[in-house]
């Protein structure tokens, strides 16, 4: 078992008409490729776009992606409406959080909240705070504290329902 | 302007099927390898706190304009414009598209008045070379070797 990446990158080029509907024009790049290099080539060819669209170019990312190879089997009665929620708090006041789906009962207290003495949650929050894990908030600033960590459920989406039902 | 945070999405799936992510931010400063590293360690540090399993990992920077953007003109996205390019062995082994193409790139007589790209155009000549010059590829890594063809498409 093992993530292995796929054969490209992906460019994706954002935009938006007139009216206010939005599209993309989709590239790909060896995956290899660093993300200052195609960076370099997206202002080249959103420039050229932008001489031959009506539409305004609004931003563009690009994407690296990898699929585990071979999945092994979800543990019986996982759901990932379970959320273990993680707030954190970052170096600049502010906060950030990340969820793990289908969190395991044995890392939760009775009411709900997680257990922070748990071996396996010292160690992550040990990881996630530490300069080791190059983890950030969206705006860039570095984690420093676990603020809260406890359970929730989100509603089952449409798709999420049993097809057999 | 770039984002100054990559978002890094650990993807999850349960025993239903249904799938997940936790998303979390790396500074878009580093190299995906520097990324892909961290999240590898963060991956195995979860997998014991989840009965799903791990089935995707993205990594993405995003670029952001710094000003407001405003249309040019009033084609909308659904005059499309497509571009064929060909690979070792075949003339449109890839294609990238051009939404609310300028009318001003087409062919103005013969049978493809109004519909064919005129290849020559200078915009166009200028796109096509920026997308050979960067190495862009189709989905399979092959990379286009020249544009072959164009014209418009109707999207609905």
């Amino acid at each position: 078992m093992a993530l292995v990446n796929t054969p490209t990158g992906q460019l994706k080029i954002d935009y938006r008409d007139a009216s206010g509907s939005r599209g993309s024009t989709i590239l790909h790049f060896p995956y290899d490729t660093l993300a200052a290099v195609v960076f370099t080539a997206a202002d080249a060819i959103s420039a050229s776009l932008n001489a031959l669209s009506d539409a305004a170019i609004d931003g563009y990312s690009i994407t690296y992606t990898k699929r585990e190879d071979t999945p092994a089997t979800p543990t019986a009665g996982s759901r990932v409406e379970e959320k273990g929620n993680f707030v954190w708090r970052t170096n600049n006041g502010r906060s950030t959080r990340f969820t793990i789906p289908a969190i395991v009962d044995s890392v939760l207290n009775e009411s709900g909240s997680i257990d922070k003495t748990d071996a396996l949650i010292a160690a992550l929050v040990a990881a996630v705070t530490d300069v080791d894990l190059v983890f950030a908030s969206a705006d860039g600033s570095d984690i420093t504290a676990l603020l809260e960590a406890y359970q929730s459920f989100r509603s089952s989406t449409k798709r999420q329902l049993p097809s057999d039902r | 302007m770039l984002k100054p945070a990559a978002i890094v999405e650990l993807v999850w799936r349960d025993a239903s099927g249904s799938t997940s992510a936790t998303t979390v931010f790396a500074p878009s400063s580093l190299a995906v390898s520097a990324i892909d590293a961290s999240a590898t360690t963060l991956a195995s540090l979860l997998m014991p706190l989840t009965g799903c399993v791990l089935v995707a990992q993205r990594i993405k920077y995003v670029w952001v304009p710094d000003e407001p953007v405003v249309a040019s003109g009033n084609n909308l996205l659904t005059h499309t414009g497509v571009l064929f390019f060909s690979i070792d062995g075949s003339v449109s082994g890839g294609l990238v598209v051009i939404h609310a193409i300028d009318d001003s790139v087409f062919v103005s007589d013969g049978p493809g008045a109004g519909a064919v790209i005129d290849l020559e155009n200078a915009d166009i000549s200028a796109l096509v070379s920026a997308i050979l010059d960067a190495g862009m590829c189709n989905p399979f890594a092959v990379p286009f070797l020249d544009v072959s063809g164009g014209y418009l498409q109707s999207r609905l």
